[in-house]
């Protein structure tokens, strides 16, 4: 064992459908999967998935972003809600 | 003042903060031969490495996962929130969360103590044992199979 920074997931993220849920899964393997949105009421499963792959796909494309993103709390969150 | 609040503000004194672990903090698990099902399978770490109501984060093959012992049980989630991506497991602590609505009559109630991480992104309250998120039950992380091998810690993804 040691000790090294490495990336959270080492691959991009896309969504997968299901009847009853949105999976964020790997680009390149969507049967691997990370969070399960599950449709319910009102809830915004299909935003919040596309949200999350979205995200962390532009931190994998741009080392900059991911290094500030990783290394700095968000400043007060202004415009981010949930 | 009542119990569930006295434990509530034990918890926040003994966080002081969202102290973060900082990302060099992250071990390398070691491969180990696939399990029979064709899933890849990591040493972890020993079990010496996971004491009783400790987490780490530990890189699989590429992929970061929270690795918890939690009453007795082992846990491995992925690292990552499902709001905004933060690294939810770098957070340094383990703890529960009040509840207040009409199942408690509205009164404060202390739930999941020890069970209980906080995203130090923005905050988002996991429930280990169930992947959950505590403000939203539909929003569930996947839970790896972790198994303690002799003094192994060993985790199929």
């Amino acid at each position: 064992m040691s000790s090294q920074q490495s990336r959270q997931v080492n691959d991009r993220l896309r969504v997968r459908e299901e009847s009853d849920a949105y999976f964020v899964v790997l680009e390149h393997d969507e049967s691997d999967w990370i969070v399960k949105f599950s449709k319910a009421g009102r809830f915004a499963a299909r935003e919040w998935a596309a949200n999350m792959a979205e995200s962390y796909n532009d931190r994998f494309d741009d080392p900059v972003v991911d290094a500030v993103k990783r290394n700095a709390p968000p400043p007060g969150s202004a415009g981010l809600s949930l | 003042m009542g119990e569930s609040i006295k434990k509530a503000k034990y918890a926040v004194q003994k966080a002081d903060t969202l102290v973060r672990r900082g990302a060099d903090s992250v071990i390398v698990a070691t491969a180990l031969e696939p399990a029979e099902n064709g899933r890849k399978r990591f040493r972890a770490g020993s079990i010496g490495d996971f004491p009783e109501g400790s987490h780490r984060v530990v890189d699989l093959g590429g992929r970061q996962l929270g690795v918890f012992h939690i009453k007795g049980e082992m846990y491995a989630l992925p690292n990552i929130c499902p709001h905004m991506t933060g690294p939810v497991y770098e957070s340094n602590i383990i703890t529960g969360s009040l509840k207040s609505d009409e199942s408690t009559h509205w009164k404060p109630e202390w739930i999941h103590d020890g069970e209980v991480i906080i995203c130090p992104w923005h905050g988002l309250e996991f429930h280990v044992p169930s992947g959950r998120c505590l403000s939203n039950a539909h929003i569930r992380m996947r839970r790896y199979e972790v198994t303690v091998e002799g003094n192994d810690v060993v985790v199929q993804l």
